[in-house]
């Protein structure tokens, strides 16, 4: 027996099956409620067929074609069911269910739907333009703030992560219910507003960082295109005044105006004149003619022109002397004088009015306007002690661990005890024993001349010896060096194991030598040796141009030339090809071949003097590179020998 | 300026750094070694500076030099041990 919810159920389930309309089964269902013995659910039934089939209708979106089709289809098998045309108006007329109906419902619900659609679009639109605003008025904020609250790139990072995360884990959930599918579906929604917020801060962030970036960069190229410029303004000058004090210096070391090469000059010459005086006195006896006379005569007067510019040479010679010691002299006292802080107080202007002050007082200033250019030379003596006393400015400060390594490496790497010592009259400090980049350089000589790995055997032979002679601190070395795996750190150590290597290492490689011997016929070289002059005596200094008084000028003492008052200069090139040997350290006691054509051109660097009183003195390469420790006795000996073999030479005259 | 142990300071166009630091007649003076200008090495030139503001002086004078020289080797010895020592 079917009742009305059996039907209802029947009515549902045609409808969901979405499988078509059957009329078979239609037919049969409209029969069952048909045969209803309640009007009242009959009709019910029948309405509420009604009504499905236009939620149908517009749900499946049918066409209009397809309406009338359904509706003509549907009129058949209410009548196969039974039912009259009238009872069939009657049910379509009390739904409304006609096709003009049924269309305007569904423009009206697309109407409903694009309305909300438009709505929703407008809403979504309105946020947008808020969130935008409000991301104006934050950026605005942070900007006033000057950043202080917007948080740093890498916290906003951190921050996007943290919520691409949630936003993953949240995608990733299953099996949530409803409420929890709402939470969800809520939350995701803030994380993609928050995203879009962090994005667009990242964006401002790392817009802000490579700005700041920029005009960091600008700025320190700025700084180091003045530093280049003031660095290239202040070498040129520096190489001016230097290649004027190597004029002066020059001038004072020409062999041809050494004291004692003038003096063999003279004399030289002075026996011509007498020669001469002679030849004029016998000129009756021998009957001279006259043109022979005056030719005798003009050539005593062409010796006597020599010897006034010999004696000029001379005069000049002092004076430039006398120049030189001047300069150092002022400079010392001034640069002493100021040394009693109170100039620390004072600005840079003052500094200069101060250090004029003092070089005008000083009572060799008149020494200096003896030179040519007087002016200029004051000029540069004044900035030579400004540049001396006045501060620099910190242009830079970084961390540099790597380099604070290798110095201190360097210092360590000395010798065995820490030996520092001034450099008179300059700021630079230097080690008493010296010489790891000479090891540095011996070592690479000879792994060039031996590719063959004996390099490995003065490395094997250096640490067995250092292994006896220091046991605990190589120790210690390679307990670090097998500890610490860092560059700059290991730089430290092999740093501080060749320096105690420094000054052994020839020991060590007993019957090696490490620097390359050249054997080249150094010895048969021009000798372009520059030895200290001995100064021109009084008399010479002071003789007159008078020819007459040359005689008296003859008895001068021509002072021999005293190894012992030999000194150089810093900076002084000299040729020390003649010696074969020196040392690696001030300290060492054994020799080693040195680079003779090397040693052609040497600039004296610094002198030691050893606790023993034995002098050793240190040159450098051309380049800057260590040459060698040399003795002083040694050096002095050499170059003292090479200003007797200019004289030699002068005396070819 | 606050300068430590480890900086590489800049001045004039030359690079420094700063080996060692201390304190006389309440002044602050550095031990630096120059360093190459690619930065990729340490010279033999080491000078004492004396710090006044950002600004720095070589010192020259012969007689605090011989005063603070002894002081920079001590101190130098000891990190130089210290730092062999490290574990």
């Amino acid at each position: 027996m079917n009742n009305m919810e059996d039907i209802k159920s029947r009515i549902d389930e045609k409808f969901e099956t979405t499988n078509g309309l059957e009329s078979d089964e239609l037919i049969q269902l409209f029969k069952d409620a048909k045969e209803l013995e309640n009007e009242d659910h009959k009709a019910k039934l029948f309405d509420y067929f009604i009504k499905k089939l236009k939620d149908a209708f517009k749900e499946w979106e049918v066409s209009k074609e397809g309406i009338e089709k359904n509706i003509t289809e549907i009129r058949e098998d209410l009548k196969a069911a039974g039912l009259s045309e009238t009872e069939i108006d009657d049910l379509f007329n009390r739904n409304e269910f006609t096709i003009e109906n049924i269309l305007d419902s569904e423009k009206e619900q697309e109407e409903n739907e694009e309305e909300i659609v438009e709505q929703e679009e407008n809403e979504e639109e309105i946020v947008e333009q808020e969130e935008k605003e409000i991301e104006k008025i934050n950026k605005r904020i942070n900007e006033l703030e000057n950043g202080k609250e917007q948080k740093n790139l890498e916290e906003l990072q951190e921050s996007l992560q943290k919520l691409e995360e949630e936003e993953a884990r949240l995608n990733n959930t299953q099996y949530e219910g409803y409420k929890e599918h709402l939470d969800k579906k809520a939350r995701l929604e803030e994380i993609k507003k928050e995203k879009k917020q962090l994005q667009e801060q990242i964006k401002n962030a790392e817009l802000k960082d490579k700005l700041h970036n920029l005009e960091e960069e600008a700025k320190l190229n700025s700084t180091q295109y003045e530093n280049h410029k003031e660095h290239l303004a202040k070498k040129e000058r520096l190489e001016a005044i230097q290649k004027e004090k190597r004029e002066i210096i020059g001038k004072l070391k020409n062999k041809d105006l050494t004291t004692k090469q003038l003096q063999e000059r003279l004399t030289k010459l002075e026996n011509k004149k007498n020669e001469l005086h002679q030849k004029l006195k016998d000129a009756p006896r021998h009957h001279t003619s006259y043109s022979e006379m005056s030719k005798i005569l003009v050539e005593i007067e062409q010796v006597n022109n020599e010897i006034n510019a010999r004696l000029q040479n001379s005069k000049e010679l002092e004076k430039l002397k006398g120049i030189s010691a001047a300069y150092k002299k002022i400079q010392d006292d001034v640069q002493k004088e100021l040394k009693n802080e109170k100039y620390n107080d004072y600005a840079e202007e003052e500094l200069k009015t101060e250090v004029d002050r003092l070089l005008n007082e000083h009572e060799l200033i008149s020494e200096l306007d003896k030179y040519e250019n007087a002016d200029k030379l004051k000029a540069e003596l004044k900035e030579d002690i400004f540049n001396n006393l006045k501060s620099k400015k910190i242009d830079k400060k970084e961390t540099n661990k790597k380099l604070l390594l290798k110095g201190l490496a360097a210092v360590a790497g000395f010798g065995t005890g820490l030996a520092l010592s001034s450099v008179p009259g300059v700021g630079t400090i230097r080690m008493g024993i010296s010489g790891v980049k000479l090891v540095s350089s011996a070592i690479n000589a000879w792994s060039k001349k031996h590719p063959d790995g004996k390099i490995a055997k003065i490395k094997n032979s250096a640490n067995e010896k250092l292994n006896n002679k220091f046991p605990k601190l190589i120790e210690k070395v390679n307990k670090m060096r097998a500890k610490l795996k860092s560059e700059p750190l290991n730089w430290f150590v092999n740093g501080v194991a060749a320096g105690y290597i420094t000054g052994n290492i020839i020991e060590l490689v007993t019957g090696e030598t490490v620097l390359e011997h050249l054997t080249g016929d150094s010895k048969n070289v021009e000798v372009t040796n520059l030895a200290k002059e001995t100064g021109a005596t009084d008399n010479a200094a002071t003789s007159t141009d008078n020819a007459t008084s040359m005689a008296s000028e003859t008895d001068a003492v021509i002072p021999e030339i005293n190894p012992a008052e030999i000194t150089l200069n810093q900076g002084e090139v000299v040729d020390l090809s003649s010696i074969t040997e020196g040392f690696t350290s001030s300290t060492s006691n054994v020799p080693v071949d040195v680079m003779e054509q090397v040693g052609k051109e040497v600039m004296f660097d610094r002198a030691v003097t050893l606790p023993d009183g034995k002098v050793m003195w240190h040159f450098k390469q051309l380049n800057g590179a260590g040459y060698a420790w040399l003795e002083a006795e040694k050096v002095q000996e050499v170059l003292a020998k090479a200003a007797e073999v200019a004289q030699t030479a002068s005396k070819s005259l | 300026m606050d300068i430590a142990i480890g900086d590489l300071l800049t001045i004039e166009g030359k690079k420094y750094i700063t080996l060692e630091k201390t304190t006389y007649e309440n002044n602050e003076y550095l031990f630096v070694n120059e360093v190459t200008n690619d930065e990729e090495d340490v010279t033999e030139d080491f000078y004492i500076l004396k710090v006044v503001d950002d600004k720095v002086r070589i010192i020259v004078e012969e007689e605090l030099k011989n005063v603070l020289i002894p002081k920079f080797q001590q101190l130098l010895e000891k990190d130089i041990k210290e730092l062999l020592e490290e574990e």
